[in-house]
C-alpha cells in the first residue's frame, strides 16, 4: 500500500467511525423524541 | 384533477424522459451502458442508491403505516448504517477491484459457473416480482383515487421508464434518479409544511405531537425482544442489518449503482451517504404520516379510505348497515376531536380525563372501522380487510396519503406530489430494469448462450432485455394488487431470497475451504429453508426480518459441511479475505 492510498484508507476509517457515532446519536435522539411525546 | 396539476404531472413525465436521454454519453458500448465507464461522481451515485431504494411504496405505504401505527417502522432502518460500513470494508473493494459487471460474476471467480447462474436466477426471480409491486403500488392507488384506467396508469409509469432506461442505460438512470430524488424530497417537505400549516390555529406543533403520543404514534423504539413483533429495536438492528447487507451487497440493482463510481473510495462514499441520510429521510417520511394522523384528528376522516370499495358497499344490500356505522363513526370522531382540543389546551387539571376520553373515542373509531372493513371484505372480496395495521385495515393503509393529497391540498401542490409519487416509482423501476438487464445479459446470455459476439450485439440484446423486463414488470404489476401493505409485500418477497444470497457471499469471503458444490448446495438449501419457514403455519407469524439471518445461517452451515466432504475447486482461495 503506497502513502496516498494509506492516508485515504485512514480517512475512510475515520468516516466509518463517524457514521457509527452519528447513527448512535440519531437512535438516542429518536428514543428521546419518542419518550418526550409519549409520556 | 385540476388543469394545473395535469400540467405539472405531464410536464414532469416529458422532462424526465428527454433529460434522461440528453444526459447519456457513450452508451454505445456495453461498459458505458451498464457501468457508465465507471465515471460517475459519488454524490450522484449516492442519490441514485437512495432513489432506487425509495420507491412509491415508501411514499404511499410508509406514510400510511405511520398514520395507522406511528413511528415504530423507523426501527427497520437501524441496521442500514452498520451494513454500509461493513460493506464498504468487505464486499465493495472486491467488486470494484475485480472489474465485474454483476455481483454474481464474482461468485464464478470464487466458486463456479453453476453458483453464479443460480444466484443470478434467484435475483431475477425476486426482482421481476418486486419490480411489478413497485409499479402497481402507485398505479392501483392513483387509478382508484382519480378513476383512471389501471392499465393506462401502469403504462404511464412503465413506458417512459422503459424508454429512457432502454436507450440511455445506467447513466440515464443515475441522472434521472438525482432529479427524481430532489422532486421526492421536495414533495415530502411541502406535504409536512402543508400539514403543519393545516393544524388548528390554537394547536401548537408541540401540543399536537403530544396528542400523537397519546394515540401511540410517537413510539419510536421498542426494546422488547419479541420475534413475532415485526418492528422492534432488535429486529431492526439484527434482522435489518442482514437484510441491508444482503440488499446493498448482493442485489445487483444496488451493486450496479456503486460499480459506476469513479473510484473505489467514491463507490464507498456513495454508500456511506445513505448511512448518514437514510434514517433522517425516513423520519421525514414517517412524520408526514404522523402529521396526517393529526390532520384527521381535527378534520373528519373517511371511515375507510379506499373509495372504490366504499362505493361497492354503498350500492349493495348492506348499505344501510354501513351508513349506520358511518353515523357512529362520525359521533366517535366528534368525541375524539373534543378530547383532542382539551388535550391541546394544556390545562393540566383536565389532562388525565381528556387523555382517557381521547383513547376511549379512538378505541370506538377502531372498532367501528373494523366492523366496516368486515362488511367491505364480504362485499368486495378484497384481501387484507380481516387484518389491520395499527388501527386501520391493512388494505386501507395505502390509500391514506393519496386521499389526503387529493382532498386537502391546493392545486399545483397536488400535481407536485403526484409527480413525486411517479418519480419515486420510476426511479426505483429504472434501477431494477437496468440491473435485471445486466444480470440477464452478462450472467446468462453472454456467459452461457453466446460468449463470443461483438460488443454491438450485446448492446442490442441488453436493450431488448431492458424492454423485456419492463414488460414483465408491467404484467406483474396487474397481479400484485391486493396484497395488503405494499411495502411489506416487497420486503417479504426480498427476504425470501436475500438472506441466502448474502450467505453465499459470506461463505465466499470468510471460508477459504468452501467449494463450488458446497456453495451451490448451501444456497439452494437456504432458499428452501426460508420458504418453508416463511409459509409454515407454526412459524409464519415470525417477523420476515428474521428470514435474513436464518437464510445466512443455513447457507453457512450447509455450505461449510458440504465443502468439507467435496473436493476443492482449482480456484479455491481466490477472492477470499486473507
Amino acid at each position: 500500500m503506497d502513502l496516498p492510498e494509506a492516508s485515504s484508507e485512514q480517512a475512510m476509517r475515520r468516516t466509518y467511525v463517524l457514521v457509527l457515532v452519528c447513527h448512535a446519536a440519531v437512535i438516542t435522539l429518536l428514543w428521546l423524541f419518542g419518550h418526550l411525546f409519549s409520556h | 384533477m385540476h388543469v394545473l396539476d395535469w400540467f405539472v404531472v405531464v410536464g414532469y413525465l416529458l422532462w424526465i424522459v428527454i433529460d434522461g436521454l440528453r444526459r447519456t454519453k457513450r452508451a454505445t458500448e456495453v461498459e458505458g451502458y451498464f457501468l457508465a465507464h465507471r465515471s460517475l461522481p459519488w454524490w450522484a451515485v449516492g442519490l441514485s442508491v437512495m432513489a432506487t431504494q425509495l420507491s412509491a411504496i415508501t411514499l404511499v405505504g410508509t406514510t400510511g403505516q405511520a398514520y395507522a401505527d406511528g413511528m415504530r417502522f423507523i426501527q427497520f432502518y437501524f441496521g442500514l448504517p452498520i451494513a454500509m460500513v461493513i460493506l464498504s470494508i468487505t464486499l465493495v473493494p472486491f467488486f470494484y477491484r475485480s472489474g465485474v459487471y454483476t455481483a454474481y460474476e464474482y461468485l464464478e471467480r470464487r466458486f463456479d459457473v453453476k453458483t453464479r447462474t443460480l444466484a443470478s436466477i434467484l435475483f431475477l426471480m425476486g426482482r421481476s416480482m418486486s419490480t411489478g409491486a413497485i409499479i402497481s403500488a402507485p398505479a392501483v392507488i392513483l387509478s382508484i383515487i382519480f378513476h383512471w384506467n389501471l392499465t393506462l396508469t401502469i403504462l404511464a409509469i412503465g413506458v417512459p421508464t422503459i424508454v429512457y432506461t432502454m436507450f440511455g442505460g445506467v447513466q440515464a438512470v443515475t441522472w434521472t434518479d438525482v432529479k427524481q430524488m430532489g422532486l421526492v424530497v421536495g414533495g415530502l417537505v411541502c406535504a409536512v409544511v402543508a400539514l403543519i400549516v393545516g393544524l388548528p390555529h390554537d394547536v401548537s406543533v408541540y401540543r399536537a405531537l403530544h396528542i400523537a403520543g397519546t394515540a401511540g404514534r410517537m413510539n419510536t423504539i421498542d426494546f422488547h425482544f419479541d420475534p413475532n413483533q415485526t418492528y422492534t429495536f432488535w429486529s431492526g438492528i439484527l434482522g435489518g442489518l442482514f437484510l441491508h447487507l444482503s440488499y446493498f451487497g448482493c442485489d445487483q440493482s444496488q451493486v450496479q449503482r456503486y460499480l459506476t463510481a469513479k473510484s473505489l473510495n467514491q463507490a464507498r462514499s456513495s454508500l456511506l451517504m445513505s448511512a448518514f441520510v437514510k434514517v433522517p429521510l425516513q423520519v421525514l417520511v414517517l412524520m408526514v404520516g404522523v402529521f396526517m394522523f393529526l390532520f384527521y384528528v381535527f378534520n373528519q376522516p373517511p371511515m375507510l379510505f379506499n373509495a372504490q370499495h366504499r362505493d361497492e358497499v354503498e350500492h349493495s344490500a348492506r348499505a344501510g348497515e354501513f351508513h349506520a356505522l358511518q353515523a357512529d363513526f362520525e359521533r366517535a370522531f366528534a368525541a375524539r376531536r373534543t378530547a383532542a382540543a382539551a388535550l391541546a389546551s394544556g390545562d393540566a387539571g383536565d389532562r388525565a380525563a381528556a387523555q382517557e376520553a381521547f383513547r376511549h373515542a379512538s378505541g370506538d373509531m377502531r372498532t367501528i372501522r373494523a366492523k366496516a372493513s368486515a362488511i367491505v371484505g364480504d362485499i368486495s372480496g378484497g384481501q387484507g380487510y380481516d387484518e389491520s395495521t395499527g388501527d386501520t385495515p391493512k388494505n386501507d393503509v395505502n390509500y391514506v396519503f393519496p386521499t389526503f393529497v387529493t382532498t386537502s391540498l391546493p392545486p399545483g401542490l397536488v400535481g407536485l406530489i403526484i409527480a413525486a409519487i411517479f418519480a419515486a416509482a420510476m426511479s426505483a423501476t429504472a434501477g431494477e430494469l437496468s440491473a435485471t438487464s445486466s444480470a440477464t445479459v452478462m450472467d446468462i446470455y453472454r456467459r452461457l448462450i453466446r460468449p463470443d459476439a461483438p460488443d454491438a450485439h450485446y448492446l442490442a440484446v441488453s436493450r431488448l432485455a431492458t424492454a423485456f423486463w419492463g414488460v414483465v414488470a408491467c404484467v406483474v404489476a396487474h397481479v400484485a394488487v391486493q396484497l395488503g401493505s405494499l411495502i411489506e409485500v416487497v420486503n417479504r418477497i426480498g427476504s425470501i431470497f436475500y438472506g441466502s444470497l448474502l450467505g453465499v457471499f459470506v461463505l465466499a469471503l470468510t471460508f477459504r475451504r468452501a467449494t463450488g458444490t458446497g456453495a451451490f448446495v448451501g444456497l439452494l438449501t437456504g432458499i428452501i429453508s426460508v420458504v418453508i419457514f416463511a409459509f409454515n403455519p407454526s412459524t409464519r407469524s415470525v417477523s420476515y426480518l428474521w428470514h435474513n439471518p436464518i437464510g445466512v445461517a443455513v447457507v453457512l452451515v450447509v455450505g461449510i459441511v458440504v465443502s468439507l466432504f467435496t473436493a476443492p475447486s482449482p480456484k479455491v482461495g481466490r477472492g477470499t479475505v486473507r
